[in-house]
């Protein structure tokens, strides 16, 4: 099957600092991916690095055959794990915004998923609560039709309650070809989504496996797994 | 997709310079209105209070406008560029040069507008002042003042006043781009910096138009020297005539053109370089 992403060899340093080690990742269409570790583990950095927000020290990344530049930039929706949207704007000027840079922004699809919340498109972000303006995030992002979604930390800022339902809007608004990638903490949370797991550590791989085959051969859940590895001492 | 990104710029840049244009319209209106009160009520002790505070107002238009549209224009490109606000501008499917030019251009657009309002603004109230003296009356007077004025000029300029004109259009025009840059290079270098990254872009822009300012001194100096450019004009000092006042203006009006450009460009690559290679989002 045709690579997805392709990180090769990749190093990031700042300064003397090496902050991601020597990764490689191979992404293919159709599957959700947990990226997964402790804090500091480089899970940021490297989805800076996919999306063209830091440039590797070393190491190539492709993106369905391109390097990253605007085409890759055209081919992945981010989410990134803080809010980036300027406060006087409205969910409307926003919606716009990604329609004019975005081939591939389903408008109708934004507009039932902010009806079905509840959310003005007409109020201005100042104006709406911490958690709203998450959800018009994500929104925003899964109303592409993009190739890969890469979500940092979707679910970290909202209650136990919203979870699912962010959960379920990631899960019904992706097409079959795309593939997602999900970088968070909470892994009970998302574990029944996902089909792979990346553990990183210190900056390194520690491990890339199927969800299925850590649970036929290691006989644990992804949360067991990751409780023990990233054991604290 | 650089239009796109104009038309968006240019909706963003009235959300931080509107405010600026609509108190500069308003104070305008209460210049105009004040010049003619003053006129019409030719009072003494009015003169005394509305006189100087009619002054400062009318500086004050000029700089708030000046001032406020340049810091409207560094402050939106630091908060898109280096800010939280960078996530939405750097994953969009452009290219870095793309968002320069474009908040590039959307810059000169407001900075044009507001030299042409103040031009306005000064012909309007000279036109003012003219309605309520009765300035008008000597308006064919003016005239021929102004075509001697312009015979004179004509004369003593050894281009042809055309060109004259475009050179110092062309130059104004440089200098505008150029002075945006210098922000935009300056706000690249602050967000090289963890903490406080706007007060380090002010810093840097503060650094480079000082290192600038030297330089221009010193290669002035070594100018001046040089025979055959201004070394005739300098020497000839208080007796300077009006042919070689002119032609040392038309080779500084060349020089400083080609040396903003020269700079402006620098800034432009050392820009886009260190967002492209060192961009430092928190």
């Amino acid at each position: 099957m045709s690579e997805l992403l392709t990180v090769n060899a990749v190093t990031k340093a700042f300064g003397r600092k090496v902050v991601l080690e020597n990764i490689h990742l191979h992404l293919e269409p159709g599957r959700i991916y947990g990226l997964l570790g402790p804090n500091g583990s480089g899970k940021t950095t490297l989805i800076k690095l996919i999306n063209g927000l830091l440039a590797p020290t070393t190491g190539e990344i492709y993106v369905d055959g391109s390097g990253i530049g605007p085409r890759s930039k055209s081919l992945i929706s981010y989410l990134p794990d803080k809010l980036y949207f300027a406060e006087w704007m409205t969910t409307n000027n926003l919606i716009d915004y990604y329609s004019d840079f975005y081939e591939d922004f389903d408008k109708e699809r934004a507009y039932n998923m902010l009806m079905n919340l509840n959310i003005n498109p007409d109020e201005k972000l100042k104006v709406l609560s911490k958690g709203t303006k998450e959800k018009v995030q994500l929104i925003l992002v899964m109303s592409r039709r993009a190739k890969l979604y890469v979500l940092d930390e979707p679910i970290g800022g909202v209650d136990p309650a919203s979870r699912d339902y962010i959960l379920d809007t990631i899960l019904s608004n992706y097409d079959e070809n795309a593939s997602i990638l999900i970088s968070t903490h909470l892994i009970t949370d998302i574990e029944r989504i996902l089909d792979e797991v990346i553990f990183l550590q210190n900056g390194r791989t520690v491990l890339s496996a199927a969800v299925d085959d850590i649970r036929a051969n290691e006989g644990k859940s992804v949360d067991e797994l990751f409780r023990e590895v990233f054991r604290c001492y | 997709m650089l239009l796109k990104l104009m038309k968006h710029e240019m909706k963003s840049l009235w959300h931080y310079c509107g405010l600026v244009i609509i108190c500069v319209l308003i104070a305008s209106a209460i210049f105009e209105i004040g010049v003619v009160g003053v006129v019409a009520i030719k009072n003494s002790v009015v003169d005394i209070i509305m006189i100087p505070s009619l002054i400062f107002l009318g500086f004050a238009i000029v700089a708030v406008l000046a001032y406020g549209i340049q810091f409207g224009v560094a402050f939106r490109f630091y908060r898109t560029m280096s800010s939280d606000e960078g996530y939405l501008t750097h994953t969009l499917p452009v290219n870095t040069s793309q968002h320069i030019l474009s908040k590039l251009l959307s810059a000169c657009i407001y900075t044009i507008c507001s030299v042409i309002y103040l031009i306005i603004f000064i012909v309007l109230t000279v036109i003012v002042l003219a309605g309520v003296t009765g300035g008008f009356d000597h308006f064919p007077d003016i005239m021929r003042e102004l075509k001697v004025a312009y015979d004179e000029f004509k004369s003593v300029v050894n281009i042809p006043i055309a060109l004259f004109i475009a050179e110092y259009t062309i130059m104004s025009l440089v200098s505008v781009v150029y002075s945006i840059l210098i922000m935009y290079v300056s706000v690249a270098l602050g967000q090289l910096i963890s903490t406080h990254k706007f007060v380090w872009s002010v810093v840097f822009y503060m650094i480079i138009t000082s290192v600038i300012g030297i330089i221009t001194q010193i290669a002035t100096m070594i100018f001046t020297a040089i025979p055959g450019l201004f070394a005739p004009f300098m020497a000839a000092g208080e007796n300077a005539t009006p042919e070689l006042f002119m032609g040392a203006t038309h080779v500084i009006i060349l020089i400083v053109t080609v040396l903003m450009a020269v700079v402006g460009l620098v800034a432009f690559f050392v820009t886009k370089y260190i967002y492209e290679r060192k961009l430092n989002l928190e």
